[in-house]
């Protein structure tokens, strides 16, 4: 069974990327356009990844990843930072929020997917 | 200022006389003192006229400085006024512009990569469903037609065999005719050589007179039986004859027959594997071409997710234009609280501080201060992955 990832993203090119990357792949892929949608829709699902922007409106990607740490179910999903955020101390500030993994956009695909793989949770 | 100057020029000799006076007064007996006194009194006085003169045209000329601040310092005061009000009223229309760019570049790039995106899916889908066909098929359909054609070729050819072998049945009817014709000519022989007995017996029944006459009845039936069975052996040899006609007119017929078909099934089987030749021929054209067109597919599948991957750059201009927006409301803020506060310093160093504070991409920083080779050393690069 395909395992399935979050992609929190409020740019549509974005998580047009990411999807397809991760469909050809052969993961199932959930698409939410900011932290507060994410949360909406990953509840009751299995999430084995999550790959989730800083910057967005209504909730931010820090914000996000804190809520999703301090969630039972998902505190032990892995967490992929996606970001335009290229600065230092904004990747401590991820880094000590929980996230696993700070890429610095734009991404290539490949790399992308050999994130995903070392992360995804069996 | 000619009266304050006769003032100025006159009391220092009423001074003067004051004190030449007093000196008199005190000291009448040096009068020259009084002479003395008067004299400095006076030139006391010319110098107090000069110094004040000085000083009364450094007067006017700062009142005509003065003046030319005042009138300089309202023509400044109305360019700020001007400059406040480009930026109060111009900038925000700047802003506009800039949100609707960005908004529109937006809007546009995020249509692009749907359809990009619709289209990868089509793409992947068309290919699923051609390996799948290629998959199922495989050629196994076309050799299943050409096992079913030889397979009715083998039919018509044992067809064939089987007519073969029935035309050469009818044709060893033809020994039989022959056999029957030889029994039609012994019959005919044995037929005339009863009717030499019956004819001897005849004469020998002739010779016995009376005592023979019965024999010679016997003789005579025996002589009309063998006339009878000449006859039958003549009708029987005709018969066979005719048959043997017919016999032959049908082998002529058959084998005429057979030769056409053995024709017909050679020719067939030549056009048959021509057919099947040309078929798998372009059973194999068809199969390379559907792999070539597969694998342009696939290049053009990889093309467009390499667009798509370029359509990242919208996310980043996004940000970058977000941030001048925020900054001009920023500056937009100090500007006037500068003006309403009337002291018109505005924070430059302290904006420039906040907006790098903003600052999320790597150009932001490169952009800001391109002399400064620390950002690269403080920012990932972009594409790059940090592993916590």
């Amino acid at each position: 069974m395909a395992k399935t990832i979050l992609v929190v993203d409020d740019s549509m090119s974005i998580r047009q990327v990411v999807s397809i990357a991760l469909k050809g792949a052969g993961y199932d892929v959930i698409e939410a356009c900011d932290g507060k949608d994410a949360l909406a829709k990953m509840t009751g699902q299995k999430i084995h990844l999550i790959i989730s922007d800083v910057n967005m409106p209504n909730m931010d990607g820090i914000t996000f990843l804190k809520q999703v740490k301090a969630s039972p179910k998902y505190k032990f999903t892995p967490v992929i930072m996606l970001t335009t955020e290229a600065g230092r101390d904004k990747m401590a500030e991820g880094k000590a929020a929980g996230a696993k993994a700070w890429v610095v956009k734009p991404f290539q695909p490949p790399q992308m997917l050999d994130a995903v793989a070392k992360l995804v949770l069996p | 200022m000619d009266g304050e100057l006769k003032v100025y020029l006159v009391t220092p000799f009423i001074i003067a006389v004051l004190l030449g006076a007093g000196a008199v007064f005190f000291d009448a007996y040096i009068p020259y003192f009084a002479v003395l006194w008067a004299v400095a009194g006076a030139v006391i006085g010319l110098m107090f006229y000069n110094k004040l003169k000085q000083i009364s045209t450094r007067n006017r000329e700062i009142e005509i400085e003065l003046k030319e601040l005042q009138q300089q310092s309202q023509v400044n005061s109305r360019v700020e006024d001007q400059h406040r009000q480009v930026w109060e009223q111009i900038v925000p229309v700047w802003q506009r512009h800039l949100i609707s760019s960005r908004d529109l570049s937006e809007g546009a790039i995020n249509e692009l990569s749907a359809r990009f995106s619709h289209l990868v899916t089509l793409i992947v889908d068309t290919r699923n469903v051609a390996l799948a066909h290629q998959q199922t098929d495989n050629g196994e359909g076309f050799a299943h037609d050409k096992k079913m054609l030889t397979t009715f070729f083998n039919r018509l050819k044992d067809y064939d065999a089987a007519t073969d072998k029935l035309f050469d049945k009818i044709e060893s009817l033809q020994g039989f005719t022959n056999d029957l014709d030889q029994m039609a000519l012994a019959v005919a022989n044995i037929a005339e050589q009863t009717n030499m007995l019956a004819l001897n017996a005849a004469i020998e029944a002739a010779r016995a007179g009376d005592a023979g006459r019965g024999f010679a009845v016997v003789a005579q039936e025996v002589r009309e039986l063998s006339s009878q069975s000449g006859g039958t052996g003549e009708q029987i040899a005709h018969k066979v004859s005719e048959v043997k006609a017919v016999m032959g007119n049908i082998l002529e017929s058959a084998n005429k027959a057979r030769d056409q078909e053995d024709e017909t099934l050679d020719q067939g089987e030549s056009y048959i594997n021509e057919v099947i030749e040309h078929l798998e021929n372009l059973a194999r054209e068809l199969i390379t071409e559907g792999e070539s067109l597969l694998q342009v597919n696939q290049q053009i599948q990889q093309q467009i997710e390499q667009v798509l991957v370029e359509l990242q750059f919208q996310d980043r201009v996004s940000q970058i234009l977000s941030q001048v927006l925020t900054s001009m409301d920023s500056l937009s803020v100090q500007l006037r609280q500068a003006s309403e506060d009337h002291s018109m310093t505005i924070d430059v160093n302290g904006v420039l501080a906040q907006m790098k504070t903003n600052y999320t991409t790597v150009e932001e920083h490169r952009q800001h201060n391109p002399k400064d080779t620390q950002v690269d050393n403080e920012s990932a690069a972009g594409g790059s992955i940090n592993f916590f």
